[in-house]
């Protein structure tokens, strides 16, 4: 490279200066009040509102009139052919950010929480960087939002100019906007491990800042909680890593009333269907993903099809925002190179985003987010004379950043002084006639050279009035010509020498003959979809549909139904499922009888066929996103799993497929006191807030044995309490004992106790009131029978019940004493020997326990065999000779039971959800196929749709695919896949995906 | 200790005692030189046929005959003890290839660990000795029908040599079946789609290959050279793969590894090749047909390697690779492999389901390993001359509402069917007073 672009600042002072408030001068006082006039120029004063006739009349740092005349006191600039727009603004950006952050050895009464620091305030820590401001400048920015990224609560951001001035001047805004993450960042601190217990910390620390609000006697000082009290009505930028953070942050607007502004990943139109455009707005990136080099198409099947689909669909992400009704702006976040900017800016509109708008994402709307759209944002008089001259039209290829004007501060990217010269020259060198086109931008080195009208291959430079060319001739002579460029009668002449080595120099004069041919410029070719042929796939990826199944009427007769009900199996029988729920079963008569006629009917004739309710998998760890363990503390009852959830997990498809229609997901057990459960149906491709199973009770895991002790987790892992199951049993006690505590506060000040003040919300503790309260109900990670016992007579002493012990491998030991206490067991058909706790796992395990009398069950946690969860069933045959229609209850009715969810789910009856399957075999036998699986009436999954998706993954692939390699054919940059391997959680894990383990 | 009820199979005395003689040796019932004639009912030989109304003829350890009994001549009064089995099924013993039985014990717990050994290049290294025939596991397994393992060290690049071991005997000499029947090798496999451009780790795989392959060709020439200075054991171990008594097990499961592996081993002078794992093994079917390379595909209960694959597609693996003709057996790699092996038929079931049908399925855990690994002579199938080690099971065996093993037989030798597990079953429905299934 070069460039060095020639920097040309220009100091204004800004009013008038005073001693103590701005720094001293070193040397004399340099005020130039001058007057600036733009003419001839393309003003865009506003996004729709473009002025050719007038000329802009700058002065220090305001824009001061738009006039007809250029006055004599001015400096006139002659813009002709460019355009003038208002400087863009990025929301998203750590410019001015030291790396520093707040860490928990920072002095002063923050929050505990390394990570939560809404005290931090950027305008408190910005400092002008003069090399990140001139790149950002070069992009046509002006104005920036700086943001401290990193932690969770990461404080106000300050809205700042980019121009060379002393802090105090360029903060436009020093409290713009709130920013959030979901990332903890630096923050030494343990906890949060896990998305879930990230999203745990955020709503226990806005229920902190309530009560801290209305705390009196028992006021603390914390800054942490009374910055977030302050900046309570900023609106709040919420960053997100992946598409569905969207929904995630949205979710918490709601909880607790701020104005969201989502940060956005640039995935966000994958789930537009799950945000209000009322609710949400955007900040979107640009940084389009570039074509990945495909070598072998063998294993570029690890691509998943979603990297795929949203390479083709990122730049379409815009105008859908736009044509949906919601409001964004643009930022650079990730792109430094002007070039790429400006053509991520046309592509956006290729796409199909009206230029306007664009602008606006530029221009105004992040100045109305910041609160400086009286100043920024607009060309209007009185504005900020900030703004950027274009070559040409933003939209034209070759649109380049002339200069960038900053609070009237004046930055030059081109020697734009420089004399633009382009046009057609002819002379003779001797005795050939030499043709030059000097063209390409102004100020270019682009020459096209003919040699008695045939092309020589000429490299053309310019430097200040001079220039010089090599033509490199067919006959592989080369000529160098050198000179310089003068005007002469009112045109362009280059004069100078031909040197032919080998030859004397000779004299040379090209005559300026005419401009350059207008350029054709060839229309720009790229492989993004426009918003009109963008088809969103639910989920976006493989097997997602375009539009999801609809609850129909479907008849299914003929067939072999087990109810899992005290009606048995249906030899020959019917089934009518309508809206949703199940109409009627019985007689092919009977069931005829109730088919509403007047809708349509799908009739399925299931002859040879079994039916079967849906499988329900009491423990599995599928679709979550970013760790299941938030094993950072003993007690972590305050974690959600639902805040975690992942709709586009494609196990969740597979799960269908092997007829399972609902699951329990749990917290991992790698502390005594897990996290709260999400129950969900797999209805593949709504948003995952829809999976969730409303009419549930609350659930929550608890965990014993090893892996709360931290057993297997290597010999270094010795320090946190609890190590032994002695211990295990003292950290339940302590904790329903602060809990009965905590309710008797709370119950204390709702009965209205004299000047009672309210205590504060403790989540973690909340959820504990809630089982001793019986609303939430216990799924406990247990293995041996000494720690099943242990754990009854803890909640029997405490007075709460445990509702499931879950694996519970030697229940078949204590059956009498769950049977007792009430509890249920679900456990493994036949896992043992994998650690040592499991040594005395036997297979006869579930049908002991069911043979007791308890409720019990088989699941999975694992998303492999919790495809095939009717044939583990099938194993209580085998070992424990239960009888078939018993052993189907383990995977149906048991765990719906378990679940609380039975009035409506796990067998079939009248009234109760269509959760149906229809199975090609004895539902428990290996041979068995699940050939249609039905969610609440619709048909999520049959042999025939899954056929037809095969085809469409394959479709969708080999389009990208060869689009791909043809951006590669044509010259585009590609970029080499990186596999991130899937990660398949189990009970003890820790791992947390964000880490993105390579392969 | 008292575990056996008396079968209803068993109708004369010498029978109750030989049940007798069975609790008091614990495991195993002695061997029978009087010879057992099973009549009645349905043998399934493991080499796709199925016999109805079947009869089998077993003395000294081997299969005397099996055929149909309508066409079969015998003379009942050889046979001290007569089954007739009516209603009930015989099956081949199952073979568990590329198996950690016996050299695993509790995952989490390290000491009874004997799966990996230090080092890179380890054809030395035998499974053979630390094989553990008093493994917990082994009964568990045995129960479901799984007669015969083929032990398998498994760390490093080369990690030694496996051995074939019935389950059943006092120590390890008494078990084994067919010493160091062959290497195992771990391929290096190519990263998952990278691009050329992004070659560092393709240099590096390409460079361990490369390794592998100079190391096979020194073990070569040093059992071609005529006079040795010094023994060297690694070399040693490795001869029988340049003469053909030994096989490479190499397992790999990507296309592009695959290939490689066929390729640069049949050069380097490797008779006998097996792919173990072979997850895209039907991506390279030209291959492995053009070089006769049998597949002992991982674990087909798995999840498909990538999100847009078909939902079934390791199910459907078996039927592919065998429609096309290659010779597939089945094994339980991975993840709690040890106790997990009692489900081998299962995943043999499943192959069923997804295209291969029941007999062949039972082939695939039955003469297809046996095959595999060269004992195909011995046993592996229920005909005349083999080693008579099969299943008498009440039903299906490959599908769990229908197996129930009622009888297994390991060389002639009735073995137990019970195991710690079902003995605790009893010890627990006796405490709650629960029937005794």
């Amino acid at each position: 490279m070069k460039q060095i672009f020639t920097l040309c600042i220009l100091f204004f002072c800004l009013g008038s200066i005073r001693a103590q408030i701005n720094p001293p001068i070193n040397g004399v006082a340099d005020q130039r009040s001058i007057v600036f006039a733009f003419r001839n120029a393309n003003i865009h004063v506003g996004s729709n509102e473009l002025i050719k006739n007038k000329i802009m009349l700058v002065r220090g740092a305001k824009i001061t009139d738009f006039v007809e005349e250029v006055p004599p006191e001015a400096v006139e600039i002659d813009c002709n052919g460019m355009h003038i727009y208002p400087s863009f603004i990025d929301i998203s950006s750590s410019y001015g950010m030291n790396e520093k952050t707040t860490k928990r050895s920072d002095p002063g009464a923050r929050h505990w929480n390394m990570a939560v620091h809404p005290e931090f305030n950027s305008a408190d820590n910005f400092r002008y960087d003069a090399s990140p401001a001139e790149t950002l400048r070069k992009l046509g920015i002006g104005v920036v939002n700086c943001i401290q990224k990193d932690g969770i609560f990461r404080g106000t951001t300050c809205a700042v100019s980019l121009a060379n001035l002393p802090e105090t001047k360029s903060v436009l805004n020093p409290a713009a906007i709130q920013a959030l993450s979901l990332s903890k960042g630096s923050s030494q601190e343990e906890y949060p491990s896990s998305l879930a217990g990230t999203i745990a910390l955020i709503r226990q620390s806005f229920y902190d800042a309530k009560w801290y609000a209305s705390a009196k006697s028992n006021k603390q000082f914390n800054i942490s909680l009374q910055a977030l009290n302050t900046h309570k009505a900023l609106p709040v930028l919420f960053e997100a890593a992946n598409g569905q953070d969207a929904i995630r942050a949205a979710n918490l607007a709601d909880e607790f009333g701020f104005r969201l502004w989502v940060d956005g990943c640039g995935e966000e139109y994958q789930h537009i269907d799950a945000l209000n455009p009322q609710k949400v707005s955007f900040v979107i990136p640009i940084n389009f993903p570039e074509a990945i080099d495909i070598v072998d198409i063998r294993s570029s099947r690890a691509i998943p099809l979603s990297t795929l689909m949203h390479w083709e669909s990122a730049a379409a992400q815009a105008a859908l925002l736009h044509k949906r009704g919601f409001t964004f702006a643009i930022s650079s976040r990730g792109i430094s190179d002007p070039k790429v900017f400006f053509s991520n800016l046309r592509r956006l509109v290729a796409a199909g985003l009206p230029s306007n708008v664009l602008l606006d994402a530029l221009t105004s709307i992040p100045a109305t987010l910041l609160g400086i759209e009286s100043r920024c944002g607009k060309l209007q008089k009185g504005y900020d004379a900030s703004f950027v001259i274009c070559s040409d039209s933003l939209l034209h290829p070759n649109a380049t950043i002339l200069e960038n004007w900053s609070l009237g501060q004046r930055l030059k990217f081109d020697n734009s002084n420089q004399m633009n010269f382009n046009g057609r020259y002819k002379g003779m060198v001797g005795k050939d006639t030499l043709q030059l086109v000097v063209k390409g931008k102004p100020f270019s080195s682009e020459a096209l050279a003919k040699i008695n009208g045939e092309k020589a291959k000429c490299v053309f430079k310019i430097s200040g009035t001079q220039f010089s060319a090599r033509l490199s001739l067919k006959n592989d002579s080369i000529i160098l010509i050198q000179g310089n460029v003068q005007r002469e009668n009112n045109s362009w002449q280059l004069n100078g020498e031909a040197i032919k080595f080998g030859t004397a120099p000779v004299n040379l004069t090209l005559l300026y003959s005419g401009a350059e041919d207008a350029d054709t410029l060839k229309p720009e070719q790229w492989p993004d979809l426009h918003v009109d042929s963008l088809q969103l796939l639910h989920p976006f990826g493989s097997y997602g549909r375009s539009t999801l199944p609809q609850q129909e009427q479907i008849l299914i007769g003929n067939a072999k139904i087990w109810t899992c009900s005290e009606t048995g199996i249906l030899d020959k029988a019917s089934i009518l499922i309508d809206k949703g729920k199940i109409q009627a079963i019985g007689t092919d008569s009977e069931v005829q009888k109730r088919v509403d006629v007047s809708r349509p009917v799908r009739k399925i004739d299931a002859s040879g066929k079994h039916i079967s309710p849906g499988i329900i998998d009491e423990h599995s760890h599928i679709a979550l996103s970013r760790g299941v363990n938030e094993g950072t503390q003993n007690n972590t009852a305050e974690v959600r799993m639902r805040d975690a959830l992942n709709a586009q997990d494609i196990d969740i498809y597979r799960q269908l497929a092997g007829g399972v229609t609902a699951a329990q997901l749990l917290h991992g057990s790698a502390n005594p006191i897990g996290g709260q459960s999400a129950l969900i149906k797999f209805r593949w491709g709504k948003e995952f807030p829809h999976l969730l199973l409303d009419n549930a009770q609350g659930h929550i895991k608890f965990a014993l044995g090893e892996n709360v002790k931290q057993s297997n987790w290597g010999y270094d892992k010795t320090s946190r309490f609890p190590q032994t199951r002695m211990g295990v049993e003292q950290v339940f006690y302590d904790a329903f004992q602060r809990a009965k505590e905590y309710r008797i506060m709370h119950e204390t000040f709702k009965k209205g106790a004299k000047n009672a003040e309210p205590p504060a919300i403790d989540l973690e503790l909340e959820a504990l009131s809630e089982i001793l309260e019986g609303k939430r109900h216990i799924t406990c990670h247990s293995y041996v029978q000494s720690e099943i016992n242990m754990l009854m007579h803890v909640a029997d002493s405490m007075g709460f019940k445990v509702n499931t012990f879950t694996h519970i491998l030697e229940g078949y030991k204590v059956a009498d004493k769950l049977k007792k206490h009430g509890a249920n067991g679900s456990t493994f058909s036949d896992w043992w020997a994998y650690k040592w706790e499991v040594n005395d796992a036997i297979p006869y395990n579930g049908s002991i326990m069911n043979e007791m009398g308890i409720t019990t069950s088989f699941n999975s946690d694992d998303a492999e065999m919790g495809r095939r969860l009717n044939q583990e069933a099938g194993k209580a045959v085998l070992y424990g000779k239960t009888p078939e229609t018993e052993a189907l209850m383990f995977v149906t009715r048991n765990p719906a039971k378990m679940l609380k969810i039975d009035g409506f789910t796990g067998s079939l009856k009248p009234g109760n959800d269509a959760d149906v399957v229809i199975w090609s075999d004895n539902p428990l036998s290996v041979y068995a196929r699940a050939e249609m699986t039905i969610v609440d009436g619709a048909a999520y999954f049959d042999l025939e749709s899954d056929k037809q998706l095969q085809l469409q993954n394959e479709a969708i692939r080999n389009r990208i695919t060869e689009k791909m390699l043809r951006e590669k054919a044509g010259g585009k940059p590609v970029k080499a896949y990186k596999s991130g391997k899937k990660h398949y959680y189990t009970c003890d894990d820790l791992f947390n995906e964000t880490e993105n383990h390579e392969e | 200790m008292t575990f056996l009820t008396k079968p209803k199979t068993m109708k004369n005395k010498y029978s109750l005692l030989l049940v007798f003689l069975l609790i008091c040796s614990n495991s195993f019932i002695n061997a029978q030189s009087k010879g057992i004639l099973f009549t009645g009912g349905v043998i399934h030989t493991g080499n796709d046929k199925v016999i109805e109304n079947a009869v089998m003829g077993i003395r000294d350890g081997k299969i005397e005959f099996a055929g149909s009994g309508t066409t079969i001549k015998y003379d009942k009064r050889l046979y001290a003890e007569q089954i007739d089995f009516t209603g009930q099924h015989i099956y081949p013993g199952f073979i568990a290839l590329n198996s950690s039985i016996g050299l695993r014990e509790i995952d989490a717990v390290r000491a009874t660990l004997d799966v990996n050994e230090v080092g890179y290049l380890n054809p030395h290294i035998r499974s053979m000795p630390a094989f553990n025939t008093d493994s917990r596991i082994i009964p568990t397994v045995r129960s479901n029908g799984v007669l015969m393992v083929q032990a398998t060290p498994a760390g490093g690049i080369i990690s030694g040599s496996s051995s074939l071991f019935h389950l059943d005997g006092w120590n390890w000499e008494d078990a084994l079946f067919k010493a160091d029947d062959g290497l195992h090798l771990n391929w290096p496999e190519y990263p998952v789609a990278r691009a050329n451009k992004d070659s560092s780790k393709t240099d590096y795989i390409q460079k361990k290959q490369a390794e592998i392959i100079d190391f096979i060709k020194e073990a070569r020439a040093y059992g071609l050279a005529s006079e040795k200075k010094e023994i060297n054991l690694r070399f040693g171990a490795m001869q029988g793969l340049f003469k053909g008594n030994q096989r490479l097990f190499v397992h790999c499961q990507k296309a592009r590894s695959i290939t490689d592996a066929i390729l640069m081993l049949q050069e380097a002078g490797i008779k006998k090749l097996v792919i173990v794992g072979g997850a895209e093994a039907d991506q390279t079917i030209k291959l492995l047909r053009k070089f006769d390379v049998p597949v002992v595909l991982s674990r087909i209960h798995r999840l498909p390697d990538y999100e847009d694959d078909p939902i079934d597609k390791p199910f459907r693996l078996p039927a592919i690779l065998s429609d096309s003709g290659i010779m597939v057996a089945l094994s339980y790699d991975g993840d709690m492999e040890a106790m997990g092996t009692r489900n081998l038929a299962f995943t043999a079931g499943t192959a069923a389901t997804y295209g291969c049908g029941k007999e062949l399925a039972l082939k695939l855990i039955t003469l297809n390993p046996a095959k595999i690994v060269g004992i195909q002579a011995q046993t592996g199938s229920i005909e005349a001359g083999k080693n008579a080690d099969f299943i008498l099971s009440k039903g299906d065996v490959l599908d769990p509402i229908t197996a129930d093993s009622i009888k297994l037989f390991i060389g002639g030798k009735e073995v137990n069917t019970s195991n710690h597990q079902s003995e605790l079953n009893k010890k627990y429905r006796e405490k709650y007073g629960l029937p005794l299934k």
